[in-house]
């Protein structure tokens, strides 16, 4: 790492011989003389907008698209962590916990995604409210769309588990850690 | 009207949301306290910012859940239509962050694991640091433990060879690989005759008598390493000889080639000289007993021969030639007597007086029957004679003899220089109980070859005819039968180790056992 970082300052800061021969220092009207359009067309630009169009426009959907896809970018990210956890051959059970937390949690994101897509597509006649938000009902009959956005409301259960083996894992790392040094010290 | 009711879905929504904030609150509590434990640990900073993000878009979207259904349930349907797209829009930001969030693991996990290789192998190296340099303090400790107590033991050790070197009364030497002399023991120097520190330049070549000794020393390193019981003559500082017996062991370098020699040099000249004093004794024992033999189964013929010839000689005129044949058969025959009597003499067969006699009154007689002669030949006498010496017991006739015979011998050493001195001298030794004789000539000497065979009977150095061998042979044979000795130098010994030359011959003989009881 340090060469190639040595190798980077000799190419900028070191020229060879040969290099040296090429470069003529350019005159100070002569800049003048190019820069000076270019800053006269970025000021008339500045001055005079009328409809430039240059900033896209993020419409309404567009939220909903970049949480689905920050949920497939989580359960990839989930993925990846499990996998390298594994590769690396950390032993031990704080390990084994946190594979748990990336298994479910990924069956989370997936039932998550799945929650949102369904939600989007369902009518929100087919849920009424008699006697307040409590008494809400997913109205009948109850078709398998209906039956998964009902479902995928409990994603809690997959969630909580794995946040719940999330800390079992971490206060593992830490007793692990601890009794090692509790040896060390007493040793 | 039929339909499924949607009130479970809100209880569980509502206590779900409820439960979530629960849960993703304690979560998020036991993450930080693992980062508060291990606060460098970067997988749980990690996690902690996971829990953070899980828990804010679980916050949110339970409050959210739980505010719509309130605001539903308390009939403001309208205000909440104008709240849902703020909590919807919060709730989808908080989600993609959580999935950000997690994204990254792989990667900060891999740094993390990077950085763990990094810092283990940085522990193990650092383990292993402080393990070398333990031990390296451990090594070095015992080092100079064991480097103080070698230096005891090689100083009591050099302590002790060193007292062997200076205080051994044999010469210890040790040489180099030109055989010159490196160091060499007091004991040695004094045995060779020289001062401290004058070994310096000596060579081999310099102590060896002969030259092929030093080339056999050599060729016996070369061939065995050592040197065994070498017997060879050393030369003194003043040019005279010691024999001595040699051992010594050659010295390699690392290559296995001879660097030098050490070796052990037994000064073996007393005993030496001793050995060849009791070979003579025991020879001329032997030879005296067969001269005896001869001397008696001669003597009776020989006194036949002589009756008969000057029986022979009454029958024949004086001047005819018979009666001259029969003189020279008488002569000779006489001649052969006297010689037959001087073996006799030497062994001790003849008889012999036994009185009190003083010897220097018998060395004056002797000096002054030979007076004449010696001055004749240039040669001047040197008396020196105690006046109070003690008796001796014996033949007079014998000892006069004696001294006559010496007195003679060193006449004849000097005649052939054309003169010189001859030094009588008597004395006593009270610690010995010896009365000394002391007949000194300024000869040539007498060769170291010969020295040892003068008391042979018949060997002579004279000319054929002009002696019979027996003078010095019958001399030692009536000192021995006196009770004494005859001892012989030269060079002579003078004062302060140096040396004169000629002859001495000094006799050795025991004082009267009476004049013994008187001087006790």
């Amino acid at each position: 790492m340090v060469k190639l970082a040595s190798n980077v300052l000799n190419t900028k800061h070191e020229l060879l011989p040969d290099q040296k021969m090429h470069i003529r220092p350019v005159p100070m009207n002569q800049r003048i003389l190019t820069v000076t359009p270019l800053l006269l067309t970025l000021a008339a630009v500045l001055c005079l907008p009328g409809e430039a169009l240059a900033l896209q426009v993020h419409g309404e959907p567009e939220g909903l698209y970049v949480h689905q896809m920050a949920h497939i970018h989580y359960l990839l990210a989930l993925g990846y962590f499990y996998w390298d956890i594994r590769r690396t051959a950390f032993t031990g059970r704080g390990w084994r916990y946190l594979q748990l937390y990336c298994i479910l949690m990924a069956a989370w994101n997936i039932v998550a995604f799945t929650g949102h897509a369904v939600g989007v597509s369902l009518d929100p006649q087919e849920l009424l409210q008699h006697n307040g938000y409590l008494q809400t009902i997913l109205k009948s009959p109850i078709d398998l769309h209906k039956f998964s956005y009902f479902i995928t409301k409990l994603d809690h259960l997959l969630c909580v588990p794995a946040l719940f083996f999330l800390f079992i894992g971490m206060r593992s790392f830490y007793h692990s850690v601890a009794g090692t040094q509790g040896k060390r010290g007493g040793e | 009207m039929n339909g499924l009711p949607m009130l479970p879905a809100i209880l569980v929504d509502i206590a779900g949301s409820a439960a979530n904030i629960v849960f993703s609150f304690l979560a998020t509590l036991y993450a930080f306290r693992l980062t508060r434990l291990k606060p460098d640990n970067f997988l749980w900073g990690y996690l902690f910012y996971v829990n953070l993000a899980i828990s804010a878009f679980a916050i949110s979207r339970a409050v959210g859940h739980i505010s719509r259904e309130l605001m539903y349930i308390a009939g403001l349907g309208d205000v909440w239509r104008m709240i849902a797209p703020y909590s919807g829009g919060f709730n989808t930001l908080f989600m993609i962050s959580v999935a950000a969030v997690m994204i990254f693991y792989h990667k900060g996990v891999q740094a993390y694991e990077a950085i763990e290789q990094e810092a283990a192998k940085l522990k193990q190296s650092k383990t292993r640091l402080a393990h070398a340099a333990r031990e390296l303090k451990e090594l070095n400790q015992n080092l100079e433990d064991k480097v103080e107590e070698r230096t005891e033991e090689l100083s009591k050790s050099e302590k002790k060879f060193r007292h062997l070197f200076t205080a051994s009364k044999d010469m210890v030497f040790f040489t180099d690989a030109s055989r010159q002399i490196v160091d060499m023991n007091p004991a040695g120097l004094i045995m060779l005759g020289y001062e401290a520190g004058e070994s310096q330049g000596l060579g081999l070549r310099d102590l060896f008598r002969h030259e092929g000794d030093v080339e056999t020393y050599a060729a016996m390193l070369k061939r065995s390493g050592y040197v065994s019981d070498l017997e060879a003559e050393f030369r003194k500082r003043d040019g005279s000889t010691i024999y001595v017996l040699i051992s010594a062991n050659a010295l390699y370098d690392d290559h296995g080639a001879i660097v030098g020699s050490e070796g052990i040099a037994k000064d073996l000249t007393r005993l030496k000289t001793m050995m060849e004093q009791l070979v003579s004794s025991e020879k001329m024992a032997t030879v005296g007993q067969m001269a005896a033999g001869i001397a008696h189964e001669i003597n009776t013929p020989l006194g036949i021969i002589l009756g008969y010839t000057q029986l022979m000689m009454d029958d024949f005129e004086r001047e005819s030639e018979t009666f001259q044949n029969l003189e020279v058969i008488e002569r000779q025959t006489k001649a052969s007597r006297k010689i037959v009597a001087d073996l006799l003499k030497y062994s001790r067969q003849s008889g012999s007086a036994r009185e009190s006699v003083n010897i220097s009154e018998i060395v004056e007689d002797a000096a002054a029957v030979t007076e004449h002669n010696l001055n004749l030949s240039h040669i001047k006498v040197r008396l020196d004679l105690a006046a109070d010496l003690p008796q001796i017991t014996g033949d007079p006739e014998k000892l006069r003899q004696v001294i006559v015979n010496l007195i003679n011998n060193a006449h004849h050493a000097m005649e052939a220089k054309g003169g010189g001195e001859l030094f009588l001298r008597t004395g006593f030794d009270p610690q010995a109980g010896l009365v000394r004789v002391e007949i000194r000539d300024t000869g040539d000497g007498i060769p170291e070859q010969i020295k040892a065979r003068i008391f042979d009977p018949f060997f002579t150095t004279k000319p054929v005819g002009k002696g019979t061998g027996l003078g010095l042979s019958v001399s030692y044979g009536i000192i021995q039968e006196h009770g004494g000795a005859i001892e012989v130098e030269s060079p002579v010994n003078g004062p302060n180790q140096t040396t004169i030359p000629g002859a001495l011959f000094r006799l050795l003989l025991p004082v009267a056992r009476e004049t013994a009881i008187i001087k006790d």
